[in-house]
């Protein structure tokens, strides 16, 4: 049954885009898109600038109206409605509160406009402002606090509201990473304890993968792929995710395939494929060029491995980042701890074969080969 | 290649009530084909630092010089100075080419068409942008703006670059690409570099010798590996490493049952705290962050919230019991 049927509410989802595209002159924002959104889920929606991340959410809001598609909440047809006729409460990176009321009011607004009492939406908004230390402000304007604090306020004007869907559009974006985290644990933890929906976009793919139950990656207006942060990193729907998820992304190497056997030339070894039966049907045709993904944390140093140059090794903190030279790229792998490597050196390198990923060379889609082997080519 | 230094350097803006204090006796030496990285938060006095060396700004207190030749007051156009800003300073109405030409034709010291030539060709190699060369700034994206705006500043040739938070407004991974090349451009050109972050994962992928500036005071300068090890005080830990560095009062630590030290706080990076589960332990694991090749757990013990980093997979389970053991020798002590 869909929810097109008419009696359709479905407990278990927040709200759905059924082939929901926007176009804004002749750019596409977003190609027809179909999502759903669990109630009680923490999704994440992770893309670079212009690939309609912030579109999606102006839609949900009712900021914008889709040129064609439907959008459902709460198992009622919302693609028409107005932002303030919808259940969400948003904030968006630039939102702003009103310049004309202090703090406090900008807090209570929402409740108030709700009919709650004046003296039960201080209360509820001064718990909030609190929560984000700003509470302190509560009796001054918004104009002369930092962008931080604002973007504090706006949140926790946000959080006062039980409503059906939270979506935030980067909202901490002026905040130093570390507050960032700290605020965005807190924040989620208080979310899960009230069964709340929420969508949070962000560039930042860390924090799309740390705080997502499910994680959207987004591309030019297309969604690319829809799955656990865990799914998506270990098993990426094509090469832009495989780049883009993951810190640093996934190397890629250029391979060829000669029946079973996927070749890699610039390192001088080769891998023995089992191309799945999904692979045999789907495939149908004989491929000369893939791609090879494997995570750095899966390449290892070890004796009579492939021997590559040392580019650079950059401190992160935790761990330490070995980035190797290989032809006019670069293969990465982390460093063991308290192991060192000088610029220049060569390192031997390898990599078990069920940690390998295959792309199609054309497309770049997840291909659902397995290696079942690795070996060096003679000669090397 | 000259090595410039400043000394004892400050500087104040405004007067009264409204005087900020910016920069406030600084001491900092830039050696040869070295790239330092100034690491500090918005309003620590980092792009301020920055104008000073460029000769945009003149310290009201101390002297700059360069080898044994004071510069303390010399104008901008003399100082053979580079500098990018975050904001990418590009003619809108000049072609890719005519924008790297322009510096050259217009600034000090004629140089000959053909250098001209030479210089642009090296340095539109350098950076990927041939195919870039006939369009319009209006035209490119925001990482290839920058790399022009780079790439006006390398045609110069100078003796020292000084970049502002020049990655500010691009993507994450666009960020990490750039910062890659930055650091190629650095080797190949072997000039000295200046770059000032507010991103501490940015300044520690980078740095060979990193400066930690907050409020307009140095507070420690260093590889950013020792850094890391052996910060100054509790702000430099807490300015460096993602997750951040946990960070306890006496009267915590005591809660906590830590062993103590030396000192007033104490700081322990999560990658030193272990965890492993325990049905009578004294922590609670709250929720995982995983990072695809680590994870970090976020624990509550004592009332406090403790992270940990884990390579890999804890195979733990938020709201399990867990129990905490730290080394006393990984506990670093502040006295402030």
């Amino acid at each position: 049954m869909t929810i097109a049927d008419g009696n359709g509410f479905e407990p278990e989802v927040a709200a759905r885009l059924e082939g929901v595209a926007k176009t804004f002159g002749k750019t596409l924002a977003l190609a027809p898109l179909d999502l759903e959104i669990r109630r009680g889920e923490f999704l994440t929606v992770l893309g670079p600038s212009g690939c309609g991340k912030s579109t999606l959410m102006r839609l949900l809001a009712g900021l914008e109206f889709p040129d064609i598609g439907s959008l459902w909440q709460g198992g009622k047809d919302v693609t028409r409605l107005s932002a303030d006729h919808r259940d969400v409460a948003l904030v968006f990176q630039l939102f702003t509160l009103y310049p004309h009321l202090t703090v406090l009011d900008n807090v209570t607004f929402p409740l108030r406009a709700r009919g709650m009492a004046a003296s039960e939406a201080e209360g509820l908004a001064l718990h909030w402002l609190r929560f984000f230390e700003v509470d302190h402000f509560s009796r001054l304007k918004p104009k002369g606090l930092s962008q931080g604090d604002r973007q504090k306020i706006a949140m926790a004007r946000a959080l006062v509201r039980q409503a059906g869907l939270f979506l935030f559009d980067e909202p901490f974006s002026a905040l130093d990473p570390g507050t960032r985290e700290s605020l965005w644990e807190r924040v989620r933890m208080e979310l899960a304890a009230r069964g709340a929906t929420a969508i949070l976009v962000t560039h930042d793919q860390t924090e799309a993968m740390a705080l997502g139950d499910r994680l959207a990656v987004m591309r030019r207006g297309q969604l690319q792929q829809c799955d656990t942060p865990a799914k998506v990193y270990e098993r990426p729907a094509n090469v832009f995710v495989a780049d883009f998820v993951g810190r640093p992304g996934m190397n890629l190497l250029s391979a060829r395939k000669f029946g079973e056997w996927v070749q890699v030339d610039e390192l001088a070894m080769r891998m023995r494929v089992s191309e799945g039966v999904a692979g045999l049907l789907k495939q149908g045709r004989e491929m000369d060029h893939c791609l090879v993904g494997i995570r750095p944390e899966w390449v290892v140093i070890a004796d009579g491995g492939v021997p590559l140059p040392v580019e650079h090794v950059a401190a992160l903190g935790p761990a330490n980042l070995l980035e190797l030279r290989l032809g006019n790229g670069l293969v990465r792998s982390w460093l063991p701890s308290g192991v060192k490597k000088n610029r220049g050196e060569s390192v031997p390198i390898q990599w078990m074969a069920s940690a390998c990923r295959f792309f199609d060379g054309e497309t770049g889609e997840l291909l659902s080969w397995k290696a079942l082997e690795v070996e060096c080519l003679p000669g090397n | 290649m000259p090595t410039w230094k400043l000394s004892g350097v400050g500087k104040a803006f405004g007067r009264g009530n409204g005087r900020v204090e910016a920069l406030r006796d600084i001491d900092l030496t830039v050696a040869d084909h070295e790239l330092l990285i100034i690491l500090g938060p918005a309003g620590s006095g980092k792009s301020t630092l920055l104008r000073l060396l460029a000769g945009l700004e003149f310290a009201d207190t101390g002297t700059l010089s360069r080898d044994e030749e004071d510069m303390t007051r010399l104008p901008p156009d003399r100082r053979d100075i580079a500098m990018v800003f975050q904001n990418f300073a590009v003619y809108p109405h000049l072609t890719v080419k005519e924008n790297l030409v322009f510096p050259l034709r217009h600034g000090r010291g004629g140089i000959s068409s053909q250098d001209i030539e030479k210089r642009v060709i090296t340095a539109v190699e350098m950076l990927g942008i041939g195919d870039l060369l006939d369009r319009h700034p209006g035209t490119l994206s925001g990482g290839e703006l920058q790399r022009v705006a780079i790439g006006r500043s390398l045609v110069r040739r100078p003796s020292l670059f000084l970049f502002d938070e020049p990655l500010i407004n691009l993507d994450a991974k666009l960020r990490e690409g750039l910062r890659s090349e930055l650091h190629r451009i650095q080797r190949e050109t072997r000039t000295a570099m200046v770059y000032a972050t507010h991103d501490q994962a940015e300044a520690m992928a980078l740095a060979d010798k990193l400066a930690i500036l907050d409020r307009g005071r140095l507070l420690q300068i260093g590889g950013p590996e020792m850094i890391y090890a052996r910060p100054a005080d509790s702000r430099v830990a807490r300015l460096l490493g993602m997750p951040p560095i946990n960070l306890f009062s006496l009267e915590q630590a005591k809660a906590l049952g830590l062993p103590l030290g030396d000192g007033s706080f104490a700081g322990l990076r999560p990658e030193f705290l272990s965890v492993v589960a325990d049905r009578e332990g004294s922590a609670t694991l709250s929720a995982i962050e995983r990072l695809g090749h680590a994870e970090v757990l976020v624990l509550e013990a004592a009332g406090q919230i403790l992270r940990a980093y884990v390579q890999g997979h804890s195979g733990l389970n938020p709201g399990e019991r867990v129990k905490l053991t730290v080394e006393p020798q990984n506990l670093l002590w502040f006295k402030r």
